[in-house]
């Protein structure tokens, strides 16, 4: 088994991983970071989503190996790891009930942040395009729509005055 | 229970060494979205995994005057759907590559990859057919440069041999007063393969429609340039009735199977309706 | 009326939320345990066989493999209900399981499945219930003689006819439509199987230690399982402890699966914990999937629009087995019978069995399979009449006073109608509010007259109504103060995402008068929590929740008791708010806290009251659970594809008290978009002749994504609160009524926009095109 590092949340992980091995069973099995979630497992579902390099992708259509050298964000390092505080798109989707069974979060959550990283001030229409490809069935799409917003906002006014 | 062993060369050369060296038994990687599908699926396992990913210069949209648009092999759909110098120039290119699959998968797919899958509905096929696109292969023979309307030999199979790597893909410069859309439907609003595709390109001269490209995809065993349907618009003016008979024109021409996802019938139906569409919508863009 | 309460009727933060936030939820996938097994199920490729021999040895022989399960080394026991036994030498379904295999790695054990050498005897087989219905039809149970259920010597239902249908009747249809001015019928076609699709596919660990058992499972009816492994193990329940606080996305669907058994005889010979992990592909063609049913109704109308006779015929399909014996059914002709005010009615049913995987609960659970065509039926009616939709189902819906009756009592009997409570009397209002908001009056045009037309797309609107029951149950809580203060509240119920903890939450402190963050519920684990259903016909909010806020009340009185001589004061003259109990109208007041710390015997505890102690008011007649709710859909048919685009969606459901208004609306939420897929986009697709599932993937059965549905701003969602007599502070459940009337609207709504009426079931766009073109036809 080839040795691997993968660099996630800030951390190198040194691990040795089958060739075969996704990066989202890497992070679930071997390294004990369940905050990714597998709904589908084959790329159509978007629970899986992890930032790479800031930028989302399905961590269960990826192979471990092929993540290395790259800067890998999952749900477990949004919250600042020393005040502990969430992120804004956290405390959003915590203060308006943006989940039901939790299974679609971090995927949606990662994926907003990516959005909101690059188009600070998203339309509802940016919004529901660009999680278009992450599915709740629980049906929360409204309400995720409203906490992303919401999260755009408070990001917003939170650089207006200098947080 | 095995494990492919897993090989990162650092240049074309090396990669087509390895592919020679390893035949079948090799598959190679890039964006990996439809690779580890197929994996996960089929559970299928290739002895080797050839990943292009440290290889150079294989990333890029490139343009000049004279020789058109040149894409990398390893250039991600997203940045080929938001490039503003394809939206611009080559708009058909960007606008189907926005509706291949989902934002995120956007991030990982290249075009390479869709095209070497070679699925009948692969979103990038028709608008290239209709661009006159052509593939820049490098082998172990050496290099050729090949119209895309030879590209595809049938269902989830390209002309490239084993020891093959497509490295180009190339589209030369547009005549004035060309408009090109792409349709595709699906059984939702949200991402999903086409059930059709078509791809229409017209430029015109006036009012007469001096070039008509149709593309068909998902309805052949591979994407499909309708050239009867094309023979039909040509030089003409456009009218209900000859857009009624290019749409059937490339019904004739298609030939849709019954699958999991639709039926051959509503596929016919669709043809010629997005036909009619796309054409209009072509004119349209061009006469703006 | 949220001003007279300090913590009810507020959008408070979920219990879970922050750890769902924050990833750190822990679901069963996400456990591992030291020294765990992982099992792998190897499941029939046919229909219907026989199996005439499995030989394991060259599996069992492989490296990692440490224990395989067949029919001939586990104990021959019928699982909850069902026909068949545990592992069954006859396999009925494709994918059905045939060997259970647990080895030290997944990998391992699915290489152990591919030696394990099975020989079948293939069986004749019939998918089609149609097909199924007929005499000559291949029979699903050979031994059974008829693919029409009636039974077995475990499940009687007392009150199917001898030709094997359930009836409900009340009146006389005969003279109903005798005295009818029009009567029309119509048969509607087989509503969709809709696939459960929980976010997490079925998941279960077992261990044990020494005779003791404890298993993790993904299940919301831990009572039911806990029995089941009883039964099937044959060890008390003293002994087997059933956690399911880790359960997820049931949407009813999550009822025990034999898989849960077998992982525990596994567990029980190896010594160490194992794990099932179904796949995705494997949870579609192995868990109970949504009952579908073909009704045909037959309705006499007065003149004046008044409906005076109901004639309901329901043909449910089943597949090959169920643990839910009619349940659904009977829920269907109560639905049937209940939503309007027929003078007359009858509702009959039977159920037919096919080689396909079998039926279960899911969302609604008989009664939006029924509503879906009743409501289709009603628009025609109304036609006739050429009275507006919703001016019609005004005159003619259920109200407080209407028979009502449990569903249990369709089975077993005795028919004693109870009435619906004083709550109903906010169904008239949904609709009216609903009609409103949605803006009926300026679309409505008429019948068969789009609200628009452009090119070739036209735009219709659509109402429907719907309804189910919200039960209440025997039910048991407890809730205990902690020393500081604080309390935990202890309910067999689930958490899977429907809100449960907080709603539990909100009510036990709202009656103990103490911060909603002080209270912690503890749930469903068998051996702590004390006994209710669990979570099944959205009886959550009505049944386990009204127990603990009896319990609440219980350990109040103790604790007023402890504090009256403290405040100088008598229990009467006692309230409690935010940690404090105070003298009324004083600033005296004692912490909650300083009694608990002084005191230590504070355990509140409470059973709920029978379902027929629960009285009208005015009549003093039994009040049955149920709740209403009204739909108005207006889409978009391009009329050249077919393709439907929902563009305003405006739902109302009443509640009795909203606890969390979010929590409410994001329910409401689930069963809109769950009933959308239902008819829009997820279908199955089988393969005629051999029953397979070809699309057992997210891929090519699609679920509703953003897309799918319209804008925030054109998307309503709306409650309306009277309280009802039995539930917490007036409280029921309306997750399921949600799902119930949002086909039906979607359908009218097409209906509207195309002037054709779709007898289908699936919406789909080719079924649509289909119709267009036959009516351009003429």
């Amino acid at each position: 088994m080839p040795e691997i590092v993968l660099k996630i949340n800030g951390m190198e992980y040194e691990l040795k991983a089958s060739v075969k091995a996704t990066l989202a069973d890497v992070l679930r099995e071997e390294l004990g970071l369940t905050g990714t979630k597998i709904m589908c497992n084959e790329g159509e579902c978007g629970a899986c989503t992890v930032l790479i390099n800031g930028k989302p992708m399905l961590s269960c259509m990826m192979l471990a190996i092929d993540a290395q050298n790259k800067d890998i964000l999952t749900i477990e390092g949004l919250a600042d790891p020393v005040t502990g505080n969430l992120h804004p798109l956290q405390e959003a989707f915590v203060e308006l009930s943006g989940m039901q069974c939790g299974v679609c979060t971090p995927g949606m959550i990662l994926t907003a942040k990516a959005l909101l990283d690059s188009n600070p001030d998203p339309t509802e229409d940016d919004v529901r395009n660009g999680l278009s490809g992450n599915l709740c069935r629980c049906g929360n799409y409204r309400r995720i729509t409203e906490c992303v917003l919401e999260a755009s906002e408070k990001i917003r006014v939170g650089k207006k005055y200098g947080q | 229970m095995t494990s492919p062993k897993y090989f990162v060369p650092k240049s074309i050369k090396e990669a087509i060494s390895l592919l020679s060296e390893f035949g079948q038994k090799a598959k190679v990687i890039s964006g990996g979205t439809d690779l580890l599908m197929q994996m996960k699926q089929k559970e299928l396992l290739p002895d080797y995994l050839i990943s292009l990913g440290d290889i150079p210069d294989l990333d890029y949209i490139r343009y000049d005057e004279i020789m058109g648009l040149k894409i990398g092999v390893l250039t991600k759909v997203v940045n080929i759907a938001n490039s503003p110098l394809i939206r611009s120039k080559f708009s058909i290119l960007a606008q189907a590559a926005s509706l291949l699959g989902t934002p995120t998968i956007r991030n990982q797919a290249t075009i390479g990859g869709n095209l070497c899958n070679a699925a009948p509905s692969a979103d990038t096929a028709p608008p290239l057919l209709v661009l006159g696109a052509t593939a820049k292969i490098e082998g172990a023979a050496g290099g050729k440069i090949i119209p895309f309307q030879n590209f595809f030999i049938g269902p989830g199979q390209t002309i490239l041999e084993n020891n093959d790597l497509l490295t180009e893909i190339q589209v030369s410069n547009l005549l004035p007063h060309c408009g090109g859309v792409y349709l595709k439907q699906t059984r939702g609003q949200g991402a999903d393969l086409a059930l059709v595709g078509v791809a229409a390109l017209v430029v015109m001269e006036g009012k007469i429609l001096r070039d008509v490209r149709i593309a068909l995809g998902a309805v052949a065993p591979t994407p499909i340039r309708a050239k009867g349907a094309e023979e039909i618009l040509k030089g003409n003016e456009l009218d209900n009735q000859l857009l009624e008979a290019a749409s059937q024109a490339a019904v004739n021409e298609a030939k849709p199977i019954d699958d999991v996802r639709s039926s051959a019938g509503y596929r016919r139906k669709l043809v010629a309706v997005l036909t009619r569409r796309a054409v209009t919508q072509a004119v349209e863009q061009a006469e703006v | 009326m949220a001003n007279e309460f300090s913590v009810l009727g507020k959008s408070l933060v979920r219990k879970d939320a922050i750890e769902k936030a924050k990833g750190e939820a822990k679901y069963i996938a996400d456990i591992q345990l030291p020294r765990m097994l992982h099992a792998k199920f190897l499941r029939s490729p046919h229909a219907h066989a026989e199996i005439i021999s499995i030989d394991a040895s060259k599996a069992e022989a492989l490296s990692g493999v440490k224990c395989i399960l067949t029919y001939q080394n586990i104990p021959r026991v019928h699982p909850l209900r069902k026909f068949e036994y545990l592992l069954d030498e006859t396999v009925h379904f494709p994918g059905e399981e045939v060997a259970a295999v647990a080895a030290l790695t997944s990998e391992i054990a699915e290489e152990a499945l591919k030696l394990i050498e099975v020989k079948y005897q293939v069986l004749p087989a019939v998918f089609n219930p149609d097909e199924a219905m007929k005499p000559d039809a291949a029979l699903v149970h050979q031994e059974y003689g008829t693919n029409i259920y009636h039974g077995t010597e475990l499940v009687q239902i007392p009150r199917l006819d001898k030709d094997h249908w359930l009836r409900l009747e009340v009146g006389s249809i005969d003279k109903g439509f005798a005295e009818a001015d029009h009567v029309l019928e119509a048969t509607f076609d087989w509503t969709p199987i809709q696939y459960n699709c929980s976010p997490k596919s079925r998941t279960v660990i077992c261990e044990w230690t020494g005779e003791k058992l404890t298993c993790l499972a993904d299940t919301q009816l831990p009572l039911f399982l806990w029995q089941d492994l009883s039964n099937c193990l044959g060890i008390p329940q003293s002994n087997i402890r059933v956690i399911a606080n880790y359960a997820v996305g049931g949407y009813g669907g999550k009822m025990p699966e034999k898989t849960a058994i077998l992982v525990a005889i596994m567990a029980k010979r190896t010594g160490r914990p194992v794990k099932a992990a179904l796949s995705r592909a494997e949870d579609f063609i192995s868990t109970h999937h949504r009952i579908s049913y073909k009704t045909s109704h037959k309705i006499g109308v007065k003149k004046e629009g008044t409906l005076i006779a109901g004639y309901h015929k329901i043909i449910a399909h089943w597949g090959g087995d169920t643990s839910v014996p009619y349940i659904c059914q009977a829920t269907g002709l109560l639905g049937c019978t209940m939503l309007y005010e027929w003078q007359n009615s009858k509702a009959e049913t039977c159920g037919v069995m096919t080689n396909m995987v079998g039926y279960g609960p899911m969302n609604g659970f008989g009664d939006p399979e029924v509503i879906y065509s009743l409501e289709r039926m009603i628009d025609m009616v109304a036609e006739k009449m050429n009275m507006d939709p919703v001016t019609f189902r005004l005159k003619n819906c259920m109200k407080y006073g209407g028979r009502a009756m449990e569903y249990e009592q369709v089975l077993y009997g005795p028919i004693q109608w109870g009435i619906l409570g004083s709550d109903l009397n906010s169904f008239p209002e949904l609709i009216a509010k609903c009609a409103e908001k949605a803006q009926w009056k300026g679309k409505w045009k008429g019948w068969r007259t789009p609200v628009a037309s452009y090119k070739y797309k036209k735009r219709g609107i659509g109402i429907a109504l719907g309804m189910h029951h919200t039960s209440f149950w025997p039910s048991s809580a407890i809730v205990k103060m902690n020393q500081d203060g604080t309390a935990n509240v202890l309910s067999m119920a689930v958490e899977m995402g429907q809100g449960y903890a907080t709603a539990i939450s909100q009510v036990v402190a709202e009656t103990l008068g103490i911060r909603y963050e002080d209270v912690n519920p503890i749930l469903a684990d068998t051996a702590a929590t004390p006994t209710s259903r669990g979570n099944v016909a959205s009886s959550g909010t009505s049944s386990p929740i009204n127990s603990a806020k009896l319990a609440a009340e219980h350990v109040k009185q103790r604790l007023f008791e402890l504090a009256a001589p403290r405040l100088n004061s008598t229990v009467d003259a006692l309230q409690a708010r935010e940690g404090y109990i105070c003298v009324k109208g004083t600033d005296h007041k004692i912490s909650i806290a300083n009694i608990c710390l002084a005191h230590w015997q504070l355990t509140g505890y409470a059973n709920n009251p029978p379902v027929e102690s629960i009285r009208d008011e005015k009549t003093g007649q039994v009040i049955h659970a149920y709740a209403a709710a009204v739909t108005i859909a207006e889409i978009e048919v391009d009329t050249e594809t077919g393709m439907v685009n929902l563009v305003k969606l405006t739902s109302g459901h009443d509640c009795g008290r909203a606890i969390n208004p979010v929590v409410i609306e994001n329910q409401i939420d689930l069963g809109v978009i769950m009933a959308n897929g239902w008819v829009r986009t997820e279908k199955f697709v089988i393969d005629e002749k051999t029953g397979i599932v070809l699309n057992p993937n997210l891929l090519d059965y699609k679920l509703i994504t953003f897309l799918d549905m319209p804008k925030s701003e054109d998307f309503q969602r709306f409650f309306v609160e009277r309280p009802c007599a039995w539930g917490p502070f007036g409280a029921k459940g309306m997750s399921e009524t949600a799902m119930t009337a949002v086909a039906p609207a979607i359908a009218n709504a097409i209906y509207n926009a195309i002037g054709i009426r779709i007898y289908d079931g699936f919406l789909s766009p080719d079924n649509i095109l289909k119709a267009i073109e036959k009516a351009a036809q003429g």
